[in-house]
């Protein structure tokens, strides 16, 4: 991780929130590419806010963001979908879909006018199948599978973009432990081998300590701690971001903090 | 998937040439078989033979099947824009706004033949009123649109009840009395409505993902959404003009076609478009064979709307959809 | 305001606003009478008014009361237990089923007592609405809700249409009673037979009130509160679907009063609280149909309106404009 190369995708002075409730304010962020990016906070603190108007889903109310030096909404809206791939937190179960199917849409930003799907396409949704252990469901309907299921199948879709970016709003709920944690070995592998950047919203500060290059913590809209999880994750800052009086030790395992509540 | 999806494209032909024959030899009034077959191939003298088949059964098993592949495909797209299985063209109103602006240039201007513009105008501008008032959910709304706009043209009718009986073919649908104008008048959009659809298919199966994936995944969500809101409007609206309100077509014809060829539109819009007018001209069929004797009404009544067939077919197909759903 | 003084205010506000709709009832229309001149002819047997007066315009302002009491009774009892904002008998398919055997009894002639009538409605509405529970099954999404409803009440609409059709062109007029509900031409017999299937029906609401309530925060919370779950939802749907077909095997399906009034009467006592909720609601449907009635008789008179487009006129923006404010999407 270099600190001397560009932003991968920026905000300056970002407002954003939903009809007239501002919920981020004036708040700016850089993400350097190739790394692990975890925002963390108490409900409500705009976390996800923050993370779809990044994604340009939410449109922001002042500010700007920038997807490689440049606006994100002057670039057009599959050209930004090529470079960029976002897992929302509701998504809707299409009627009567299968997996491959909804994989399938994750190629969306790549076809040509007249939809046809191409030999690399097929390639990318393998691999995206794949990656997530998917590919013995690949023909089952979305309907039919469990919760956790079903959110490795929108993981699933937004791989199959094969974006340089993913933004990923908490992609861990609904898994069980042991996918939560092929999730997270996911996330570093992509980043590893494939150089990929991503920025997530994560509940579990443990998760974030473990598997996160950085950890934002917002409150209120603002960024009250930035940094690596050892420079953000302490008591002190436990106790100004959630109100939560709690000891870190470092994990026996991984030498990370590791944070037990009082 | 794969070999249903043979056999309807090798069944759906004969099923279909098989329907147009029994419109074209089977009616009320009597006209040989071999007296057909001369009209079909250009020989028949008699010209009221010719007239019989060409004039009044060609022309309603055409409306037939348009207005049935117009109003499947509608209903495709309907259920797309609200993301639920369960709505169908009449879920946007557009019905109730065709029979509101019937019934008004009827009271208006009595004696005019402005039926067909009206029904089209009325369904148009139905549409273009939910775009705007619904986007909140556009199902709840539209239901409530076609409530206000039903108990308007009742008022309209408690004023001036002359046009009560033109106007029981707009509610229900009936393909009764179809003239080749009628014919004429619909094509045009068959070959607009139907091909657009198929083009937006690839954007509704990003669309059906919801708003913040359908974004993320680079489709402009707003101009998409009032293209498709537009095409499914006319598509119903030249139906709705043609044939009627008819229930229930755009409802079943894209269930079925979901069961047949899964959830992929490019495949399912095709496919519902041909369930839909197959299914249209064979409720028609049943329709004006049903002769109906009921205790306490003297006359006997022949030839029951279209709509009413549908309506009772699609009440078990309605259940299904529902024990499917309710399963999932 | 404070909410004990809304309590006591709000229901007797209610009460003399019936009173004065009564009575405005009476005297309205033509012959136009002097309230001293209606409240005369119906305390004298042999008044020269007494036939307009109480043959006439009392059965039917009273029909309205009871009727708007009934469905806003029934309205309560669905949103309540079905956690959705917009279930309604009239978007359920109830009130439509129910029409669909009345308007097959009128028009054909079958020959069936008036008082037997509501109970073949409530098999209408049994199944209609059964259609429609099955179909929305678990969920709480109004958008559902509102398109199996549409579904089912389009299909009995287009049964009601076809039934019709069967009868005699004169008999097409009838049609706009069963498919919208009105009050015209209801004397003492449609009022005694409605009137105890509603008070019997408002009471069994009274009883299931706090079952009820409880429903309201959800399934497990009920039952862990000790409240029979699937009974109690059973019961509140069966008394509703009871309540929509005995107004509508006399009056029709009219439509709206039975989603409106519940909230209306939620939001003037700023509560959800089912007990609560309750008796204003009642009153305030009786309020509501008895003034859409009048309202409907004089509009354009001589004309008569069927209530229903007035309920439905009126209804549907206020639901809209209550919904803006409220958690009620629309």
């Amino acid at each position: 991780m270099s600190t001397t190369e560009p932003p991968v995708l920026a905000a300056r002075g970002l407002s954003a929130g939903h009809a007239r409730r501002v919920v981020v304010a004036d708040l700016t962020l850089e993400v350097r590419p190739r790394t692990v990016t975890a925002l963390v906070g108490p409900n409500g603190s705009g976390k996800s806010t923050l993370l779809m108007t990044l994604a340009r889903v939410l449109r922001r109310q002042a500010g700007e963001v920038l997807l490689d030096d440049r606006p994100i909404d002057r670039l057009p809206s599959t050209e930004v979908a090529r470079r960029l791939g976002v897992l929302p937190q509701t998504a809707v179960v299409p009627t009567g879909a299968t997996v491959r199917e909804l994989v399938e849409q994750g190629r969306y930003p790549q076809l040509g006018p007249w939809a046809m799907l191409r030999r690399h396409d097929d390639g990318a949704m393998r691999r995206a199948l794949e990656l997530t252990g998917l590919t013995p469901l690949a023909d089952r309907r979305l309907d039919s599978l469990s919760g956790g299921e079903r959110q490795r199948a929108w993981i699933a879709m937004t791989l199959a973009q094969e974006t340089g970016v993913l933004l990923l709003d908490e992609p861990t709920t609904y898994l069980d432990v042991r996918h939560q944690i092929d999730l997270m070995r996911l996330v570093e592998h992509l980043r590893d081998d494939h150089g990929l950047t991503v920025v997530m919203v994560l509940h579990d500060l443990n998760q974030a300590a473990r598997h996160a290059d950085r950890v934002v913590a917002l409150r209120d809209g603002r960024v009250l701690a930035d940094g690596t999880p050892r420079e953000v994750l302490t008591s002190g800052t436990l106790r100004s971001v959630f109100d939560v009086d709690a000891l870190v030790v470092d994990d026996p395992v991984t030498g990370r903090p590791l944070f037990v509540a009082r | 998937m794969r070999w249903r999806l043979s056999a309807l494209v090798l069944l759906t032909p004969v099923a279909g040439v098989a329907l147009v024959l029994a419109h074209l030899f089977l009616g009320r009034s009597d006209v040989p078989a071999p007296a057909v077959l001369r009209v079909l191939t250009g020989r028949e003298t008699e010209p009221a033979y010719a007239l019989i088949v060409l004039d009044y059964r060609l022309p309603r098993v055409l409306v037939g099947l348009g207005a049935g592949a117009l109003l499947a495909v509608s209903g495709v797209l309907v259920q797309a824009v609200v993301r639920n299985p369960l709505a169908e063209p009449a879920t946007t109103g557009v019905g109730a706004g065709a029979a509101l602006a019937v019934v008004g240039t009827l009271v208006l201007w009595p004696g005019h033949a402005l039926a067909y513009p009206a029904a089209l105008g009325g369904a148009l501008a139905t549409g273009a009123v939910l775009y705007v008032v619904g986007r909140r959910s556009f199902a709840v709304t539209g239901v409530l649109l076609g409530a206000v706009l039903a108990a308007l043209t009742s008022l309209l009718l408690v004023v001036d009840s002359a046009p009560i009986s033109v106007v029981l073919r707009w509610l229900v649908g009936s393909l009764n009395a179809r003239t080749p104008q009628d014919w004429t008048l619909l094509w045009p959009w068959l070959v607009v409505v139907l091909p657009t659809a198929w083009l937006l298919a690839s954007r509704l199966n990003v669309w059906v993902l919801g708003e913040p994936a359908a974004t993320g995944l680079g489709l402009r969500t707003g101009p998409v959404l009032a293209v498709v809101l537009l095409v499914a409007v006319a598509g119903a609206a030249a139906a709705i003009a043609a044939a009627g309100a008819v229930a229930f077509v755009g409802l079943v014809a894209p269930h079925v076609g979901r069961l047949l060829a899964g959830a992929d539109h490019r495949v399912l819009i095709p496919v519902s478009a041909v369930l839909g007018a197959l299914l249209l001209s064979l409720a028609d069929l049943v329709a004006f064979s049903v002769s109906v004797q009921l205790p306490g009404i003297a006359t006997d009544v022949s030839g029951v709307p279209v709509g009413a067939v549908t309506a009772l077919i699609g009440a078990p197909v309605l259940a299904s959809l529902v024990r499917r759903e309710n399963r999932a | 305001m404070i909410t004990i003084i809304k309590r006591v205010e709000l229901p007797g506000l209610a009460v003399a606003a019936l009173a004065v709709c009564v009575l405005a009832a009476l005297c309205l229309g033509e012959p136009r009478l002097r309230p001293a001149t209606a409240l005369a002819a119906l305390t004298d047997p042999a008044h020269p008014l007494r036939v307009p007066v109480w043959e006439v315009r009392l059965p039917r302002a009273l029909l309205g009361l009871v009727a708007g009491a009934g469905l806003a009774a029934a309205g309560l009892l669905l949103q309540d237990v079905l956690r959705n904002p917009i279930a309604g008998p009239e978007l359920l398919g109830v009130s439509s089923g129910a029409a669909v055997v009345v308007a097959t009894i009128v028009v054909l002639g079958l020959g069936v007592p008036l008082v037997v009538q509501p109970w073949a409605a409530l098999a209408g509405a049994v199944v209609a609405g059964a259609l429609v529970l099955l179909a929305i099954g678990r969920t709480r999404d109004p958008a559902h809700v509102a398109l199996v409803g549409a579904a089912v009440s389009a299909a009995c609409g287009g049964l009601v249409v076809a039934v019709v059709g069967l009868g005699t062109q004169g008999n097409v007029v009838v049609l706009f009673r069963y498919l919208l509900g009105s009050l015209a031409a209801r004397g003492w017999p449609h009022l005694e037979t409605v009137t105890p299937l509603v008070a019997a029906g408002v009471g069994a609401a009274w009883l299931l009130r706090r079952r009820v309530e409880a429903l309201t925060l959800g399934d497990d919370v009920a039952a862990g509160l000790g409240v029979p779950v699937t009974r109690t939802r059973v019961a509140a749907v069966g008394v509703a679907a009871l309540l929509a077909a005995a107004v509508a095997s006399v009056c029709g399906p009219v439509a709206f009063v039975a989603l409106l009034a519940p909230h209306l009467a939620r939001r003037l006592l700023g509560t959800v609280s089912t007990r609560r909720v309750l008796p204003l609601a009642v009153l305030l449907g009786g309020l509501l149909l008895a003034l859409a009635d009048l309202a409907s008789r004089l509009l354009l008179y001589p004309v008569e309106l069927p209530v229903g487009i007035a309920t439905t006129l009126v209804g549907v923006p206020a639901l809209v404009l209550l919904s803006r404010r409220t958690a009620v999407p629309a």
